[in-house]
């Protein structure tokens, strides 16, 4: 049993390795460095960084965006969302902010795997704890709970948010944020 | 421009103010004094704020004239210490003597009368009501936020202002209705404002379904605006632009004459604001080779960032999902007519503009006519749910 999970451990480590890959590439397009990948049936099929810059649209996080990646690729392959969402993880390298944390659940995702914790939007413990509660979720809107893993390869990307808030990000006045990000974890 | 929704007289925009804005006043238990030698007033504030800082009840006045029973004379009163400070096996006055011995001032005890029990309030007053009810029980002090009085006396906008405000609310509902008659989704519009130039950003309905919840009338709302600065992603289509402003076109004939400033002076902006986004002047001029006069031109040229600084009317609260959203923006003030009891992030579930923690802050203000119809809201609410 023991080498069972140290070789999921190890697994999950090779899926956050992408997720940061697709971080970096955010950041060379002058975006804060999220990103993310979706697994499905134990293979990646579709991945998402951070395009708030780009879009002009604040919403626009890796999540997100690899959640409409994943739409298109369901309609491609014929599968329903439900499902493929049900039976996928997502592998995000910073803690889903609560915005995300709540569309993760709405639209049906059950894990989430994530690298450092966001001191100041997480939606995964640190904030808010949307990916347990009961209460806001219930009736119509009612999902089941993400269930989540955090602290996977999180000092990378704590590196990461650093190299990018030291180097200023031009679009945003927003600077400090995740100076302490991770460090929870 | 003085009547403008049948409803306007009563139209009221309250604030939703963190919890610690409403709540009623805490008590606590202290041991206070009457000073015996006033002559040594300043000498024993000094030396109790010394062995007693009470750190966290500095809304309190650490002496107050309390007027004697049966003279017309004054006796002052000071705080000592909390009632847990005191250590279960001494006596007060033992306590007291030995922290005046602990800070060589053994004398201090001879200066003031038997200590007792008053009960105080804990926390510091964020509203007039607060501060009245806290003064009832020790002196306090106040800094008064004056914009948080007049919101909750209802006096923090103009007539004109709430004009235009209950406008801008009758479109959302307008678009609400037009969005329903789409057969969109379910519920709910958004209209975005830019307060400053009195100018309609966006107008969107809730696009949210089954397949696809996150496209709500919040989230299309910041796309939309998006759109207006040259990004944005979600592909609405023209047709469905055409069709809803046609029809919300005709809801808006449909409602009563006090809507017609609406039909002329609103909807031209919309078709023209929130689905042909201007272009931003910077991209058609040509800026000089010399470094400052584009550094000049910037200047001048208000770059929109995001939603920073621009209102949001909605038929519904948001849910936390869509605050956060709107955190993300940086919205500056959000309007909803009706709470969503169930899912609402601006005061029904939570206050996600308010949290302390998180980096940016708005106001929020629900405007639906009076209480009776919140409640009526919220029983509909969990009737279409249950
Ligand atoms: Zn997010
Ligand atoms: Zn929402």
């Amino acid at each position: 049993a023991a080498m069972d999970s140290i070789s999921e451990a190890d697994k999950d480590n090779a899926r956050m390795d992408s997720a940061l890959a697709v971080a970096r590439e955010s950041q060379k397009r002058g975006e804060v460095p999220v990103g993310c990948i979706i697994v499905f049936n134990g293979e990646e099929i579709v991945r998402g960084g951070n395009e708030v810059n780009q879009t002009k649209n604040a919403t626009r996080h890796a999540e997100l965006v690899a959640l409409d990646s994943l739409y298109k690729w369901c309609s491609e392959h014929e599968l329903s969302r439900e499902r493929v969402l049900a039976e996928s993880t997502l592998f995000v390298s910073v803690e889903p902010c609560i915005m995300c944390a709540v569309a993760l659940r709405l639209v049906g995702l059950r894990r989430v795997v994530f690298g450092c914790a966001n001191a100041r939007f997480g939606g995964c413990g640190s904030v808010m704890d949307v990916h347990s509660e009961e209460k806001r979720y219930d009736a119509a809107a009612a999902r089941l709970p993400l269930v989540c893993r955090g602290g996977v390869l999180a000092d990378r990307a704590v590196e990461l948010l650093k190299s990018f808030y030291d180097g200023e990000n031009p679009h945003a006045p927003m600077a400090k944020v995740k100076k302490k990000a991770g460090r929870k974890r | 421009m003085n009547t403008i929704v049948s409803s306007s007289s009563s139209w009221c925009p309250r604030p939703v103010l963190a919890d610690e804005y409403e709540r009623r006043v805490e008590l606590i238990e202290v041991y206070a004094a009457d000073i015996k030698d006033e002559t040594k007033t300043a000498e024993l504030v000094k030396i109790v704020h010394q062995c007693w800082p009470l750190t966290s009840l500095t809304h309190l006045k650490r002496v107050k004239n309390c007027s004697g029973g049966n003279s017309t004379a004054t006796v002052l009163q000071i705080l000592l210490c909390e009632r847990s400070d005191v250590d279960a096996c001494s006596s007060v006055e033992q306590y007291i003597a030995e922290s005046f011995q602990k800070h060589s001032v053994p004398e201090a005890a001879r200066w003031l009368g038997k200590p007792w029990l008053a009960t105080v309030s804990r926390y510091t007053p964020l509203t007039r009501k607060q501060f009245e009810e806290s003064s009832v029980f020790w002196a306090t002090i106040f800094h008064e936020d004056k914009k948080v009085t007049k919101a909750l006396s209802g006096k923090l906008f103009s007539k004109e202002e709430l004009g235009r405000m209950s406008r801008y609310m009758a479109l959302a509902i307008a678009a609400a209705k037009a969005g329903k008659r789409l057969e969109m989704a379910s519920v709910g519009a958004a209209v975005v404002v830019d307060p400053g130039l009195d100018q309609i950003m966006a107008v969107a309905c809730d696009h949210s379904s089954s397949s696809d919840p996150l496209q709500t009338a919040v989230m299309v709302a910041i796309d939309l605006v998006a759109q207006g600065q040259g990004g944005g992603v979600y592909n609405l289509g023209i047709q469905y632009n055409g069709r809803l402003n046609q029809t919300l076109c005709q809801e808006l004939h449909n409602e009563s004459a006090p809507v017609a400033d609406l039909r002329g002076s609103v909807v031209d902006k919309v078709l023209v604001a929130s689905f042909k986004p201007e272009t931003p002047e910077m991209e058609g001029a040509t800026p000089e080779k010399n470094g400052k006069s584009v550094a000049e031109a910037k200047l001048k040229t208000k770059v929109p960032y995001l939603c920073t600084g621009y209102d949001l009317y909605t038929t519904k609260e948001p849910s936390v999902m869509c605050s956060m959203a709107l955190v993300h923006s940086r919205i500056g003030r959000v309007f909803y007519d009706q709470p969503y009891p169930a899912i609402g992030g601006l005061g029904s579930c939570d206050k996600i503009h308010v949290r302390r923690n998180l980096n940016h802050h708005f106001e929020a203000y629900c405007c639906s006519a009076d209480a009776t119809e919140m409640e009526l809201a919220r029983k509909e609410e969990f009737d279409l749910l249950s």
